[in-house]
């Protein structure tokens, strides 16, 4: 792909969308040098910044409006964020490291899980694992909290070996149960927010686990899930899922290759999938909802209240903070579901209808120049055959510039 | 058996399970079949189904079905969205996370109670079902036992698939694809042969209902029925001029296919709309689909409204009880009571009741015994509960806690028997969908 088609890719793949008052300067700057540079944005960096204030989070579990506000504080975070890619992976890892507020209930305990993937979300795996393991809305979610050692409690073991880690056939049902043995202990304290190991409650004798024998607590877990030969190319096969749309065993063995031998860096495994991306690895994925519509509102300028948006977002099936189970949203085929294509059309017309006279995309939607309104949309190419008729069809204005947002061009990247 | 096709990108095998399940809980894979039959001449279930014994001239495309089409019955073209409330209707409830089946009906044996210290329900307050000493109701099932005295209810303890995975998204497939897990197909989709069945002849209310995913037909999907309309900026022609012409990426194609059946869907739905307009400006916290109660009382709207839905899927969460079993037990207990008994006293009175069939699915049943948060982890064998004049009523399945599975209800009865069940009151063609009868168990009149 060219360099104004390598840059789009990135954005829309590995970020939020990008403006056309940015697009030019990230063109001069080239496909490599901007991974780097969205690589380079992370915690440290003047551009990151936390979106979320305790205060308006208390510890409670009735926090309804709040964690609404939170959910809402979040798309804000994605439409305006300088830090894209890093919080494009914390998307990500929402959707692979899977909490719900419907279970957790106390939106501050959802934020703090949120928190965590974007200060380690590019860090390096085993930390990352090691506290989402610990990771007090997961300790809810997955019941690790009540889990004692008379009685383990196996579903944070199970799903964390059979969607978060190693990947079904990797381990057996014996592991299961010392799985959940060898974490037993770990509690939350309601009343900080904050889990607690409480030796009274654990099991700590010596367990046989993925083949390695003395496994005992959450450190000698952790260790022996990271020395499982599974681990690297299923984690791999995520990331290239998610950003490369490809599941070629080539592709995603190569990435999980430069995984395990950089120590399982997960930066080091993003750059490498994107870089295979930009080098015509990429298959087509369909945005999901939420991308699609921090995408939508970055390009047009557009902003619509917070209740239309969640109601838009939950007829469409995503709203973040309330996956659907454990194994997190379902993707590609599912978003062209009709409550989402329906779903879609109206969020389509708020945000257009939203968008300022003077945005590029508007003005362009105006004139009916559709060369300029699929670059103002961040494309990267022009429209096909099927969408520019139906666009110059369309009457100017908000219903053309809402029917673009609806088009497989913007809908699929 | 599978065979190669171009769009194996869909193809669970070439991805991993998970990225499968992802797919699969959408519908619109089907689309995709459809979209792209020009260039799939073996757009026939032969390829498109890979299914252990592809039936001989049943096709996507339009062509010969071994299907029966008599108008009115199942499968035949009712492209006009014909379909009168006498038309049999198959409503399915899907109780996602594995609901608890020791604790919804209830063995009167000594070892449920001493698997179950803490979680066992009280003797006294359990819910007799008059004349069967064996079995006893969770308390707040009452009002089911309604249909258990007139004769119209059946339950099966014990159901599930042989040698059983604790897995929620195995299990989950293995009944989505009556446990041929070669196939790229739902069992109840893969039996709708007709491409031109109303917009709504089968619809998943909740979530995606990956057991809807077929050859020929796109299911319509409601997720927030108050907002399945289209905004007053964007109509169905200017949303359906991207359909055409059609585009040779198959992905692209169905897109554009998605704004076919959707403009259509919205169309068949906007009777229902406007007669009783819904409130639907709450974000709900439930996981994973409706409550039962909003969800059966859309389904009971669709058959009665003469809107042409034959086939509905009820989606609901929150059975995955691995903690607080007792209190949230009983809440779900509440909904799926309620939304039944509300469900049955609607169609009865839109005059549906003797032509509909309404049977309960969950992936697996939960342990035997009880763990240390006050639930229980993931089972085997379940229950499931078929509702309808035309059932054999009674306990017709039975488990039996002395010979146990690990610790689990050992499976007693194949879900495939209840397909058959189904499939052959629909007038459906058991061999496609199933690859052969199941029929152990007799469970219709």
């Amino acid at each position: 792909m060219d360099d104004r088609a390598a840059i789009c890719w990135l954005h829309r793949r590995a970020g939020f969308g990008i403006t056309s008052t940015d697009l030019d300067a990230a063109i001069a700057r080239g496909p490599a040098a901007e991974i780097e540079r969205l690589l380079a944005a992370g915690p440290g960096d003047v551009s990151f910044v936390d979106p979320w204030n305790d205060a308006d989070l208390p510890l409670t579990p009735k926090d309804r409006t709040e964690s609404m506000q939170a959910i809402n504080t979040w798309l804000d975070h994605m439409i305006t964020t300088k830090t894209p890619l890093l919080d494009r992976i914390a998307w990500m890892w929402h959707g692979h490291f899977v909490s719900a507020l419907d279970k957790v209930k106390v939106g501050r305990l959802m934020v703090n899980q949120l928190r965590l993937f974007r200060t380690s979300g590019l860090g390096s795996f085993a930390p990352l694992l090691r506290a989402v393991t610990i990771d007090p809305a997961m300790l809810v979610y997955l019941d690790g909290a009540t889990s004692t050692g008379d009685h383990p409690n196996e579903n944070y073991s199970r799903e964390a070996m059979e969607l978060f880690t190693i990947g079904l056939g990797a381990y057996t049902e014996d592991d299961v149960k010392a799985g959940a043995s060898a974490l037993s202990g770990w509690t939350v304290v309601r009343t900080d927010g904050t889990s607690m190991f409480r030796p009274r409650r654990h099991d700590d004798s010596a367990k046989t686990y993925l083949g390695t024998s003395g496994v005992h607590d959450v450190d000698s877990w952790l260790a022996a899930i990271m020395a499982s030969k599974a681990l690297s190319g299923s984690i791999a096969g995520t990331v290239a899922g998610e950003l490369l749309g490809s599941s070629d065993p080539a592709v995603v063995g190569g990435l999980a290759t430069a995984f395990s031998s950089s120590s399982f860096d997960i930066t080091t495994l993003v750059r490498a999938t994107l870089q295979a991306g930009v080098a015509g690895s990429s298959q087509p994925i369909v945005l999901g909802p939420v991308a699609w519509l921090a995408i939508a509102q970055r390009v047009t300028a557009a902003v619509i209240a917070p209740k239309l948006r969640l109601v838009g977002l939950r007829a469409a099936g995503q709203i973040p903070m309330l996956p659907p189970n454990v194994a997190g949203w379902p993707g590609g085929a599912a978003w062209f579901g009709s409550s989402t294509v329906v779903a879609r059309a109206g969020l389509a017309a708020h945000v257009a209808a939203a968008a300022p006279a003077d945005n590029p995309a508007r003005a362009a939607a105006d004139r009916g120049d559709l060369a300029a309104l699929a670059a103002a949309l961040s494309l990267p190419a022009d429209f096909g055959p099927a969408t520019t008729a139906a666009l110059a069809a369309a009457s100017p204005g908000v219903p053309r510039l809402a029917l673009a947002l609806c088009a497989p061009e913007f809908v699929i990247a | 058996m599978s065979t190669t096709d171009p769009t194996l990108a869909f193809d669970g095998r070439s991805f991993g399970r998970r990225r499968f399940i992802q797919i699969g809980a959408g519908v619109a894979v089907t689309a995709l079949f459809a979209a792209c039959s020009n260039k799939h001449p073996l757009g026939a279930p032969s390829s498109s189904t890979s299914t252990s014994t592809p039936p001989a001239g049943t096709a996507a495309g339009g062509g010969p079905s071994s299907v029966p089409s008599t108008p009115g019955t199942f499968g035949a073209p009712t492209g006009t969205g014909a379909s009168a409330p006498s038309a049999k209707t198959l409503v399915i409830v899907q109780l996602n996370g594995g609901n608890d089946a020791l604790n919804t009906l209830v063995p009167n044996d000594g070892k449920y109670r001493d698997a179950r210290p803490t979680l066992a329900l009280a003797e006294a307050d359990l819910v007799a079902l008059k004349g069967n000493d064996r079995w006893r109701l969770h308390p707040k099932l009452a009002p089911l036992t309604t249909y258990w005295e007139s004769g119209t209810a059946a339950f099966l303890p014990g159901i599930g698939f042989n040698d059983p995975n604790h897995s929620h998204f195995v299990s989950l497939d293995r009944w989505w694809r009556a446990d041929d897990m070669a196939a790229k197909t739902g069992w109840l989709g893969r039996s709708i042969t007709d491409k031109a069945a109303a917009p709504l002849f089968a619809t998943a209310l909740g979530s995606g209902a990956p057991l809807l995913i077929g050859d020929a037909y796109q299911p319509a999907v409601v997720l927030e029925p108050a907002a399945f309309t289209l905004p007053a900026q964007l109509s169905g022609r200017a949303l359906t001029a991207l359909a055409t012409p059609r585009s040779a990426d198959p992905l692209v194609a169905l897109a554009q296919a998605s704004f076919d059946s959707t403009v259509s869907a919205v169309g068949s739905f906007a009777d229902l709309l406007n007669a009783d307009p819904l409130s639907g400006d709450t974000v709900n916290y439930r996981e994973g689909g409706f409550n039962l109660q909003e969800g059966l009382a859309l389904a009971a709207r669709l058959i009665t409204a003469d809107v042409g839905a034959r086939i509905v899927v009820v989606s609901a969460g929150g059975f995955d009880t691995h903690s607080n079993q007792l209190v949230t037990h009983a809440a779900l207990m509440t909904d799926l009571a309620a939304g039944i008994d509300a469900f049955m006293k609607a169609i009865t009175a839109g005059g549906a009741a003797d032509n509909t069939l309404l049977v309960t699915t969950s992936e697996f049943g939960r342990r035997v015994a009880e763990n240390a948060s006050g639930g229980f982890d993931h089972g085997a064998g379940g229950m499931s509960m078929m509702f309808g004049p035309m059932v054999r009523s009674g306990v017709l399945t039975d488990i039996d806690l002395n010979n146990q599975l690990d610790g689990d209800v050992r499976p007693t009865m194949d879900p495939r028997t209840m397909y058959t069940a189904c499939l052959d009151w629909l007038g459906a063609d058991v061999e496609h969908a199933l690859g052969k009868r199941y029929d152990e168990v007799k469970l219709l009149r």
